[in-house]
């Protein structure tokens, strides 16, 4: 049984010390400039894409599968919102609802891809990307849409509450990472996640649904990343092919941060908010220093190989430890033989 | 000099289970050593560390006068040790010769294959060996016993000091085996140290010249094959007299109406199953690996698609289309391969007994832990299964225990289970263990529950079950009371033809 004491040792302790560290050394660097209010709020922005996009990649990660198309299915749903919205004059809140569908049909062609063809994951969730990528040009083109005037994605984008500091995407991410971790960590759905992540066949003569549940996360991971879609259009007020396509493996990066093993079955949300929060912090820090774009990709590659080492090291070690704990066991056994 | 292998203090452990433990062994050159004991002693594992596959985590290999350290496999191959698996380590698509000098093909200076010189040498050790073998034919081609002998010279050629074999003569007929022995003498005659293992008595006592035994991953003894006997190496194998175990079973006497009924069932691995099971009743099945026993309890518990036929329980029709009908229906199974079917490994003991019955552990839209608890404690005192807390993963425990938790999963009291089916349930678990599941088949039969017991081996099913089905590549050929039942007819009808 876990005790208060033990919080200090855990992964989430190490992730919150990274965290605070990474945002000394960025202010510090940045005289300042890194923990000014207008800095902070590009933090969260950046935060809600991310926050968002990342819930669904932990859910997959967590079965032992990713979806590296969340990014273009979340443009795409951008620019098919614009496109209703803009060209066809349909009310934002419909086209809206609209573009997440689609969103949500591309997920279902993915969790097709990957059960009834047998196509791996990662090539699977590829071709996907690739296909609305390209659709999403011929939609948008490289200029992308414009959106002006429209009730529903202003409201979205630009309402603030609490005297305009605290912006509604903001309270819709939180809303997201709250519901989504009660549902990982208290339903039978979120247990049947980690048990068919656990081992899928064993699951499977347990009388649970690993098929079915397959289905549900890589739908449930494009809906995200399509609600991920419209609030980047309501917010930067233009949709383009590619306005998340640098969220291809993010999702995948901040899940790894937060200690969900890659192969699936252990992990949580708290450990991947914590991996989020590390990744939208790196980022921004990165530029606010002075380097640009180019400079956030490679450091981003950095930071995946880090996690997956720390991963790597988690498990050695924990291998050792079940070693260690058979040995002792084998020895108190060889003990209770004697007496 | 005379050549051997000296083992010393060699420990290993795996995740739940010490396979290795102090062991000291002294095998020397000029005699075949045969290296036996049941499944699950340690022989593979020793074999492994012999061959540099597996690191010891204490102890030090002897090599003639040099104390060696294997980290890799080839280092063990340089070194002069030869292991001849079971699995032939050939590559298929590359002939002979080619395969015979895998790591070591002649070429010329420009780094091209020298072919001529390629055949002329794997001819010579062909003929050495005085096989008819073509060495341009590709390897995949060759009999079985043909691969096999390719291994060998593959070994030879490498000037191996140390050569072990894995059950070499499972796959191999009797032709086949006169020539493999020849062999094997031929390379005890220059002197090298050959290591055998093998279950088959018979063999073992016409090959060999020393035994080392061995027993719950320790190195029991030592003996000269000629000076000792058959029963004698069965007893220091298994450590105990084998009846006793099973004399001391509190059995059900009282055997109940027909609870399922299978008739004429068909998959695309099985034909023609017919059988029945009582209430109470343990119907052991029995049979060769591979005879389709567990294709039928697959298709009994509808994870596989049936073709034709009717199950019939308690004299309904039923027809399961997932695992979880059968289990709603009160069919559980545990399966054969514990690790990769059975447990869901990196989950704690707790999750895994209530994976089945999540539905019932529900209070309103959460879980209810407390419940959850209830369950898994009942559980873990009901099995002994010895863990400081439920949330240890199951990936922590020995054998023994994770068996248990799947009999706790199976049968707790949120679900009606009516029969159990046990697929292999004591492979890989210490004799100690073995005894406490046959009584808790015993007991759950006595519950009033049908209970199926597969396994192979056949003093087990003997043993434990009132009734014995036979079965033989994917039929069912015959079926015998415990009373009636002896190794000789059972096996008889495990290899109909």
């Amino acid at each position: 049984m876990k005790t208060k004491g033990s919080f200090f040792s855990t992964k989430y302790f190490t992730l919150l010390i990274i965290i605070v560290a990474l945002l000394v050394i960025f202010t510090v660097w940045s005289k300042g400039q890194m923990i000014m209010p207008i800095n902070i709020r590009n933090i969260l922005n950046n935060l809600v894409l991310l926050g968002l996009i990342g819930i669904g990649a932990c859910y997959l990660m967590l079965y032992g599968e990713l979806d590296i198309s969340a990014g273009a299915i979340g443009s795409f749903a951008g620019c098919i919102c614009a496109l209703l919205a803009m060209r066809m004059g349909i009310p934002s809140a419909i086209a809206a609802i609209i573009a997440i569908l689609v969103g949500c049909v591309a997920g279902l062609c993915n969790a097709l891809m990957i059960n009834i063809l047998k196509f791996p994951p990662f090539i699977a969730t590829m071709s996907m990307s690739y296909i609305l990528q390209g659709a999403g040009y011929m939609i948008a083109t490289s200029q992308g849409i414009s959106i002006k005037k429209l009730a529903f994605l202003n409201f979205i984008g630009d309402t603030k509450f609490f005297n305009g500091l605290v912006p509604v995407m903001i309270i819709i991410t939180v809303l997201f990472l709250v519901v989504y971790g009660i549902i990982l960590s208290r339903t039978q759905f979120g247990r049947t996640i980690y048990l068919c992540g656990g081992n899928r066949r064993a699951a499977r003569l347990c009388g649970l649904n690993p098929k079915k549940l397959s289905y549900m996360l890589y739908i449930n991971s494009a809906f995200l990343a399509s609600v991920a879609g419209i609030i980047y259009i309501s917010r930067v007020k233009t949709a383009l092919p590619t306005a998340l396509t640098s969220f291809q493996f993010t999702g995948v990066t901040a899940a790894i941060l937060g200690g969900v093993a890659f192969g699936g079955g252990s992990g949580n949300m708290v450990g991947c908010t914590l991996g989020m929060l590390i990744l939208a912090i790196f980022n921004n820090g990165v530029s606010t220093v002075g380097f640009n774009a180019n400079y956030t990709k490679v450091f981003n590659g950095v930071l995946l190989i880090i996690g997956l080492a720390l991963d790597a090291i988690a498990a050695r070690r924990n291998a050792k430890k079940v070693v260690a704990t058979s040995l002792a066991s084998a020895k108190t056994g060889k003990k209770e033989e004697t007496a | 000099m005379a050549e051997y292998v000296e083992l010393k203090n060699i420990n290993k452990a795996f995740p739940g289970v010490r396979a290795l433990r102090d062991i000291d062994l002294r095998v020397e050159g000029g005699l075949v050593t045969a290296l036996i004991g049941e499944n699950g002693a340690g022989k593979s594992t020793l074999l492994k560390v012999l061959s540099g596959e597996i690191r010891p985590d204490t102890g030090t290999i002897d090599l003639s006068g040099e104390i060696k350290h294997f980290s890799h496999p080839k280092e063990a191959i340089d070194a002069g040790i030869s292991v001849i698996y079971q699995e032939r380590q050939l590559v298929p698509m590359m002939s002979v010769m080619e395969n015979i000098f895998i790591d070591n093909i002649p070429s010329n200076k420009a780094g091209l294959i020298n072919r001529r010189e390629l055949k002329k040498r794997a001819t010579e050790i062909i003929e050495t060996f005085g096989l008819d073998i073509d060495p341009e034919e590709p390897v995949g081609r060759l009999s079985v016993a043909q691969q096999q002998m390719v291994e060998i010279m593959k070994a030879y050629r490498r000037d191996s000091r140390v050569i072990c074999f894995d059950e070499p003569t499972a796959p191999l007929m009797d032709a086949e085996i006169e020539t493999l022995f020849r062999i094997i003498r031929e390379l005890r005659d220059q002197g090298k140290v050959v290591l055998y293992v093998s279950h088959r008595m018979g063999e073992i006592f016409q090959i060999t010249d020393r035994l080392a035994i061995m027993k719950d991953g320790a190195m029991v003894t030592t003996r000269v094959t000629a000076e000792t006997t058959e029963a004698e190496v069965v007893k220091l194998m298994v450590g105990r007299d084998v009846g006793d175990t099973y004399k001391n079973l509190v059995r059900n006497d009282r055997i109940g109406p027909v609870l399922l009924e299978v008739e004429g069932l068909n998959t695309e691995a099985v034909h023609d199953i017919s059988f029945q099971l009582h209430e109470g009743e343990v119907l052991g099945f029995a049979g060769l690996v591979g005879a389709g026993r567990t294709e039928v309890m697959r298709a009994l518990f509808g994870d596989d698609k049936i073709l034709s036929g009717t199950i019939r329980l308690e004299g309904k029709e039923v027809s399961f289309k997932s695992p979880r009908e059968a289990i709603e229906a009160g069919i559980m199974l545990c399966p054969e391969d514990r690790k990769e079917e059975g447990l869901i490994l990196p989950r704690s003991i707790s999750d895994n007994i209530s994976a089945p019955v999540l539905k019932k552990l529900r209070k309103g839209l959460f879980m209810d832990r407390r419940s959850e608890t209830e369950l898994a404690q009942a559980g873990k005192d009901k099995y002994n299964i010895k863990t400081p807390t439920l949330d240890k993963r199951t990936i922590e425990l020995s054998g023994g225990n994770q068996q248990k938790v799947i009999l706790a999963r199976w049968t707790s009291d949120k679900l009606n289970t009516r029969i159990l089916i046990l697929d292999e349930p004591t492979k890989g678990i210490d004799v100690g263990t073995k005894a406490e599941v046959y009584q808790m088949v015993c007991d759950l039969a006595r519950e009033g529950k049908g209970v199926i017991f597969i396994s192979s081996e056949l003093t087990e099913v003997l043993n434990v079950a009132d009734r014995i089905i036979v079965m033989h590549d994917g039929h069912i050929t015959g079926e015998v009371m415990r009373e009636e039942a002896t190794e000789e007819n059972v096996l008889a009808l495990a290899m109909k033809e």
